[in-house]
């Protein structure tokens, strides 16, 4: 069956996406439009509480002041929601397309020498986190954080794995087909088309129920596992790039800027709600949209089984760093137990 | 140290942003965070890289100028965006069949996407491009433009109809029409009318 609209559609012209630099002068001469054109107000315009649809308040030593200027856009996505039609645009261009491509552009032009055969992916991730929710108990803002740090090393092949144990370097066979691909071989052969990489990541998704309309759910899922890839890999240029250009096609991804400082850099979050009550940011350094690391907020106090399975609740509140991974490098190298 | 974040429910429609925007006009940054890519695209396979910035950009300025008196009742505003963007491509015809007998006689490599799932139906259509773009060049200019919303911008043809300001009769026929052209360069029938969307 390949009617004319079928095959006219297959031969439609393959067209790069937008340059930052067009899509940057065009959202700016936009702005520049709309800023000329608007009605005269008694006070700036910058400050708009009573458009706030919902405040969340990350509190903690963790974050720094920011301006009041930090801005979120929806995007297309599931419907149904009553709250207050807001769409705040303004301080800074509210606009995570923009900032996804351009650190696809950035990243994808980045140099790379890709690893030996038989090589090794190090990757060394400072972990911070309240530690296991205890049952019955309540983790809030204010919870003892837990620092580990990590250091993995991982066969290109994805046939190898080794950390330290008690101070003894153990190397381990890998499970196979991990979802996301935990492997330099794997990651190399993610689709590089956004939307084919979306269909991946929907596909290899983890079946189960989460909280949420299924669209959302599947949304965040997919979001949860390009992240995911990104915080467990070092992943090369194109693939990367790939990656930051699916994201801005994912309904509901948000852009937060200034929010986070990472080991003293500021970054910008790139960020979605998952599983209903928290907020996954994949955190981008501000200004060379090099990978940081990835952070989760609770914003809304939740209560769940802790994954035990077993009974009796936690709660966490509102607020609470659930996890924050910080990448302190990643490398090739030509053995395990070598840092580069 | 507590930052404030704004949130917001995740589908809005567009014509809900656009409404907004005439009183808060930078909220129009929401139309244009949605569609700018897609619009660029468009107007990229019409004409080729060289002119789909300027058509792109300009668009959404258009758009921004007639935001008060969209059609409120039409929550998707890309039948909107993309007439706008149709009207701009039409100010460059000479570049689009240029763009056309070029991809006719180009080499298929570099030019169509290589994406796994299409792969199969490409190869057949590959079969077709010559004859094809051939034809899209020569069909005549209100035909060809209700066919590529239809085709390439995913447009129905009512949709295509709105962006176009025409009836909905009229934008089918005109499709109607240019598929004809399109079956007769692929060496096939005529397509029967009910496929005709």
């Amino acid at each position: 069956m390949n009617d004319d609209l079928t095959t006219l559609r297959a031969l439609r012209p393959n067209t790069a996406p937008p340059s930052t630099e067009a899509r940057t002068a065009a959202h700016a001469a936009l702005m520049e439009r709309a800023a000329s054109s608007a009605p005269v107000r008694g006070r700036t315009r910058r400050l708009r509480p009573s458009r706030v649809g919902l405040r969340l308040a990350v509190a903690g030593g963790l974050a720094t002041a920011a301006a009041a200027v930090t801005v979120a856009v929806g995007l297309g996505g599931a419907d149904g929601d009553n709250g207050p039609r807001t769409v705040p645009t303004s301080g800074p261009v509210a606009d995570v397309q923009t900032v996804l491509y351009q650190a696809a552009d950035r990243t994808g032009s980045r140099p790379f020498t890709p690893p030996r055969p038989g090589q090794w992916t190090y990757l060394e991730t400072r972990y911070t986190s309240p530690g296991k929710p205890p049952i019955g108990g309540v983790q809030t803002p204010k919870s003892p954080l837990k620092t580990r740090v990590d250091r993995l090393w991982t066969r290109i092949d994805g046939t190898r794995v080794a950390q330290y144990d008690h101070g003894r370097l153990t190397v381990a066979p890998t499970g196979a087909g991990a979802m996301p691909p935990v492997d330099y071989g794997s990651v190399t052969k993610i689709p590089l088309d956004p939307d084919a990489l979306i269909a991946w990541a929907k596909k290899g998704a983890p079946a189960g129920v989460r909280p949420g309309s299924p669209a959302d759910a599947s949304d965040a899922q997919t979001f949860g596992i390009l992240a995911s890839l990104l915080n467990d890999n070092l992943v090369p240029p194109r693939q990367e790039a790939a990656v930051y250009r699916a994201m801005a096609k994912i309904p509901g991804v948000t852009l937060e800027r200034r929010t986070v400082d990472v080991a003293g850099r500021p970054a910008l979050a790139v960020s979605r709600i998952v599983e209903g009550y928290l907020r996954q940011e994949v955190l981008l350094d501000r200004t060379s949209y090099a990978y940081l690391g990835e952070r989760s907020v609770v914003v809304k106090d939740h209560t769940g089984d802790a994954g035990t399975g077993e009974n009796g609740t936690w709660k966490v509140e509102k607020g609470t760093i659930d996890v924050f991974s910080v990448r302190l490098a990643a490398a090739f190298v030509d053995k395990p137990g070598q840092r580069p | 140290m507590a930052v404030v974040s704004r949130m917001l429910p995740t589908e809005v429609s567009d014509a809900a942003i656009i409404e907004r925007s005439v009183r808060e006009p930078e909220d129009f940054a929401a139309v244009f965070a949605r569609h700018y890519a897609p619009i660029h695209g468009f107007a990229g396979q019409r004409l080729g890289p060289g002119l789909a910035d300027d058509v792109a950009a300009e668009t959404f300025l258009i758009a921004f100028d007639r935001r008060d008196r969209y059609d409120l009742s039409r929550a998707d505003a890309r039948p909107w965006l993309y007439g706008i963007a149709t009207n701009l491509i039409a100010r460059h015809r000479r570049a689009e069949v240029r763009q056309y007998r070029a991809l006719a006689r180009a080499g298929a490599e570099g030019i169509y996407e290589s994406h796994a799932d299409r792969v199969v139906t490409r190869l057949d259509a590959e079969a077709h491009r010559g004859p094809l773009m051939a034809a899209l060049a020569k069909l005549r200019d209100g035909d060809r433009d209700v066919l590529l919303l239809v085709a390439w911008a995913e447009l129905t043809s009512e949709e295509a109809g709105e962006a176009l300001g025409i009836p909905a009769g009229t934008a089918r026929s005109r499709l109607h029409r240019a598929r004809k052209k399109i079956r007769a360069a692929m060496g096939q029938t005529e397509p029967t009318s009910e496929e005709d969307r």
